[in-house]
């Protein structure tokens, strides 16, 4: 079908052209999910300003407004129906609530609250007080009673685990006896995982940094030589795929090659805190090598491949400050790095991310705004702290 | 760096196949596991017979997902060895 018969796939192509231009909202015209005129509201949800007209663009898309306090009261509502339901584990339910409030949420008078006010027992708490002295649990009664030391221990290591399984498996919603395939419990779990790790003084809360993780591979330890793997398959891949313009099959060879040796060759690195830039000029090497592999068949592809390695610099350039918006998405809440990774790099639509995070798909355009805001402050953060080398 | 700048950037990494991923992942207790049957091989000739005959299904019964590179190198230990 001629472009100009086919108004929907102008659309689209229409709004790849624009997503190549950093129109992201474009990205929902393209795969058909919305129309144009749907897609330009939800594009001011999406991407700009956070004013009235941010507001009046996200109900023009038909979403529901982001309204965290109106998501809060939902939860807080599951969450004494499950204290009805489930009868013998309220404090342990109430106790993760009180502790994921411990660092966020004001009331409309400023005054610092914690998010317990999902469960309708609004603590107020003082910012500036230890973390044990915040975490402070509401029994039925209605008499606050400050929780034990070990308590808190056992909160925070709890915290960290859900966290740590919402991130690498998706699968916090195990930790409840609702049954994880239930949508309202995933949903319960993603919003549970929103506390970043770090508002927990003391603990282990940042992921570790590449010369860490390097450092324990040296001596064996699989689970680091695995959350190096997935820290770098992407990158590995998009060198091999993007800026070589590998083959498929090839980039499957090639990307297996680095990782052996990778693995092979970490004893011999000098400076664990230069993974990065060493594992990128490997899969180089090893990508040059696999192209000129190729060209043993064809001669005349030597001059291609010169060009290719240098025009490999500049995507190669464009992928380094990827990596590091990705290093800084890593340290957002699970339940915005989710969607963010869900919407920008695997391309799912609202429909799919809303299926698999159980959460209303006209929502979602107003939380890819919310977390996209949250992304460039945490990347302004990082970039104004000294930052040390590596994932951080 | 602005809000459509980031999202631009985040679509530069889309995930790579979770089946290479999990190869490379387990490339360590793959290694192992080869050096160990190679190591058993070496002091017992049926098993290295046995080994070389279903290489797959030795690899499948310790755990390891028979891929093709992991199976041509077992194979490839074992001739040595022989």
């Amino acid at each position: 079908m001629s472009k100009g018969s086919d108004p929907v796939g102008q659309s689209r192509l229409g709004a790849r052209d624009r997503m190549a231009r950093g129109d992201h909202a474009g990205v929902a015209v393209a795969r058909g999910e919305v129309g144009d005129d749907e897609v330009r509201g939800r594009a001011r949800c999406a991407g700009r300003g956070r004013g009235s007209r941010h507001r009046v663009g996200c109900r023009e898309a038909g979403g529901v407004l982001g309204d965290v306090d109106a998501e809060h009261r939902r939860v807080g509502r599951r969450l004494r129906d499950r204290d009805r339901h489930v009868g013998g584990a309220p404090e342990r339910v109430a106790e993760q609530v009180v502790a994921r409030g411990s660092a966020i949420g004001r009331d409309r008078s400023g005054e610092r609250l914690g998010r317990s006010a999902v469960g309708g027992s609004v603590l107020r708490t003082q910012e500036h007080r230890p973390a044990r002295d915040r975490l402070r649990l509401r029994s039925r009664t209605g008499t606050a009673v400050p929780l034990a030391r070990g308590a808190v221990r056992g909160i925070r290591d709890q915290r960290c685990r859900l966290l740590e399984r919402a991130r690498s498996q998706r699968a916090c919603a195990l930790e409840f006896p609702v049954g994880h395939d239930d949508p309202q419990s995933r949903r319960l779990c993603v919003t549970l995982s929103s506390i970043p790790a770090y508002s927990f003084p003391g603990h282990m809360a940042e992921a570790p940094t590449d010369a860490e993780l390097v450092a324990r591979c040296r001596v064996g330890d699989d689970a680091a030589w695995a959350l190096l793997v997935e820290r770098f398959a992407r990158y590995v891949h998009a060198i091999l795929a993007r800026a070589y313009r590998l083959e498929a099959h090839v980039v499957e060879d090639t990307f297996q090659d680095v990782f052996a040796r990778v693995y092979e060759q970490l004893p011999k690195l000098r400076d664990d805190a230069a993974f990065r830039p060493w594992l990128a000029q490997l899969t180089r090497r090893l990508a040059v090598d696999a192209l000129r592999a190729g060209a043993r068949e064809r001669p005349d592809d030597g001059e291609l491949i010169e060009y290719l390695d240098i025009a490999a610099d500049d995507a190669i350039g464009e992928l380094e400050q990827a990596l590091t918006v990705r290093a800084a998405l890593a340290e957002l809440p699970a339940h915005c790095a989710d969607v963010l990774d869900r919407f920008f790099a695997r391309d799912e639509s609202y429909a799919t991310i809303g299926a698999a995070l159980g959460i209303p798909a006209g929502t979602i355009a107003s939380r890819i705004s919310r977390c996209l805001a949250q992304l460039r402050k945490h990347l302004e953060g990082r970039s104004a702290a000294p930052a040390p080398s590596g994932w951080r | 760096m602005n809000e459509e700048r980031i999202a631009e950037l985040l679509a530069e990494l889309p995930p790579g196949p979770e089946a290479w991923i999990r190869a490379a992942q387990e490339l360590p207790r793959a290694r192992r596991e080869i050096e160990r049957l190679v190591t058993l091989a070496d002091t017992d000739a049926e098993l290295r017979a046995a080994l070389l005959a279903d290489t797959t299904g030795a690899l499948r019964g310790v755990g390891l997902e028979p891929a093709p590179r992991v199976v041509a190198a077992l194979h490839a230990r074992l001739r040595t060895g022989a």
